[in-house]
């Protein structure tokens, strides 16, 4: 029986994911920028500083800061454990990411090793400090919610993949000699997109679906099992820097096999929810599932690894968080007046709608912005002569589109705000 | 006495909405049972903020949340509980 139980204290502030939300659109609209600077430089080979600075800026700029700022509001709705002295862990956490990913960016465009060492030393501190703050978070808790694990495995993933991170930086500055360049960047890279990215966020949609869309819970083989295996064979696939075999890299194809998998149970548990209505939280959700199909069979028959990676970054990275960003922020627009509302003695709440904070149509127009930028941008690794410049314009234009839903959004919640208080 | 809300098929917000609006009319003898398909963290918050005092028990999975004002004895000391 819990007679004390949470206060609205631990319900952190809303001002926190929006200011991670709103950054991060501001990162995608840079990336948007250096593309339409650039041009077809930006497509010349994904070794290239150019192409290496646009994936970190999106990776630690967009990914880094939504994920780490949905994880931050989640924690506490899904799992009941709020994160401690959430105010200034996410200060820290949101400066150092906002400060540490145009220094990457940057200097790995410029080729600039020092600003490169300095932005991956930020990078790498916000991220173990977010891991430190999430770990206590669940220890301190009660809470002993078994989707945890996942979300733990996934979060886990990003510590090789900023170890690695910082020896290839070292390497790329002549302080260690590195054997194998290439094999590294793809452990790297494999450990960072499919473990990290890969894991929470169909960690995240696996827990996220069936609260939002009232179906029912995933079986444990898609709840747990199957993450577990990801990140084992991983670790497998990680073996192949030291031992010359087949096996090793097999297992890279495995986890593609998986993340298909999980793919096509988690179209079958969307399909199966109570209301058979389609909003554009599911149309975000099933283009990123498309993008990761046709980035599998681009991969199979390999010969255009920069549409690999734009299918990848663009395709699910992007617009599967954009997705779940919209689903999310007008629940916690709606908790967080409600919790006012509560706090002034007002049961009854006679507030907006969800749909109020962000609106279907705004939404849809985002969607096609995104679906235009991102199509663009896959064609622009075959033709980038033509379609660089353009496929860059149409990242702006949705990035700033992105932003413009999410402010309008947050001046829709201080309205509401105002009015509650005012009454 | 006992009044029972059952929300498990309802989509978010609309089970904490009703919940608060049938608290809004418990009287001071009765306690609300809920019947979700989810463990409602968010609830939890506001509820204490409210004055009440739960309990929440899977059971054959669903998830029961007793609710009664806090300073009354809870429905089990009366030997009417889940």
């Amino acid at each position: 029986m819990k007679i004390t139980g949470l206060s609205l204290e631990q319900a952190p502030p809303i001002l926190i994911p929006f200011k991670f939300f709103l950054t991060a659109s501001v990162f995608a609209l840079i990336v948007g920028v250096v593309m339409t600077i650039a041009a077809e430089a930006t497509f010349l080979s994904r070794w290239s500083p150019l192409a290496l600075g646009i994936t970190h800026l999106m990776t630690i700029g967009f990914l880094a800061q939504v994920m780490t700022g949905a994880m931050i509001q989640l924690l506490p709705v899904l799992a009941g454990s709020p994160i401690p002295a959430v105010i200034t862990f996410s200060r820290v956490i949101h400066l150092s990411l906002v400060t540490g990913a145009p220094l990457m960016g940057f200097g790995f465009i410029y080729s600039n090793q020092s600003v490169l060492v300095a932005g991956a030393t930020l990078a790498l501190f916000a991220i173990a400090l977010f891991l430190i703050a999430m770990a206590l978070s669940l220890i301190i808790s009660n809470s002993r919610h078994v989707n945890a694990i996942p979300l733990g495995l996934g979060w886990m993933a990003i510590v090789p993949t900023v170890v690695m991170g910082i020896y290839l930086v070292m390497g790329l500055s002549g302080n260690v000699v590195i054997a194998d360049m290439q094999l590294l960047t793809n452990v790297h890279l494999s450990w960072g997109l499919l473990g990290w990215v890969g894991i929470v966020l169909f960690a995240t949609i696996f827990q996220l679906i069936p609260v939002f869309y009232v179906t029912k819970s995933p079986s444990n083989l898609f709840g747990n099992s199957l993450f577990v295996f990801v990140f084992l064979l991983l670790v497998l696939y990680s073996l192949s820097l030291y031992f010359d075999n087949q096996i090793f890299t097999f297992s890279l194809a495995i986890i593609i096999a998986l993340f298909l998998l999980l793919s096509v149970a988690l179209y079958q548990l969307i399909q199966e929810r109570r209301r058979k209505i389609i909003d554009m939280t599911l149309v975000f959700l099933w283009t990123g599932l498309a993008c990761l199909g046709i980035a599998t069979i681009v991969w199979i028959v390999g010969d255009n690894e920069l549409l690999v990676g734009v299918l990848l970054l663009g395709g699910i990275c992007m617009t599967i968080p954009i997705g779940i960003i919209y689903k999310v922020i007008p629940f916690l627009c709606w908790f967080h007046l409600q919790s006012m509302m509560v706090k002034q003695g007002k049961l009854s709440s006679g507030l907006p709608s969800m749909k109020h904070f962000i609106h279907d149509t705004d939404a849809k127009r985002h969607y096609l912005l995104h679906l235009l930028a991102i199509s663009l941008t896959a064609a622009a690794t075959l033709t980038p002569g033509t379609l660089a410049r353009p496929s860059g314009i149409a990242i702006s234009l949705s990035s700033l589109y992105f932003f413009r839903n999410l402010l309008a959004a947050l001046l829709r919640y201080n309205r509401q705000q105002r009015a509650i208080l005012e009454t | 006495m006992e009044q029972q809300l059952d929300v498990r098929e309802l989509e978010p917000p609309v089970p904490l909405e009703r919940i608060l609006e049938a608290l809004e009319i418990l009287s001071m003898d009765d306690w609300l049972l809920v019947r979700h398909s989810r463990e409602p963290y968010p609830l939890y918050s506001l509820l204490r903020e409210m004055g009440f005092a739960w309990d929440t028990r899977w059971q054959n999975s669903e998830c029961l949340i007793q609710i009664w004002h806090a300073e009354r004895p809870p429905p089990d000391r009366q030997g009417i509980g889940l």
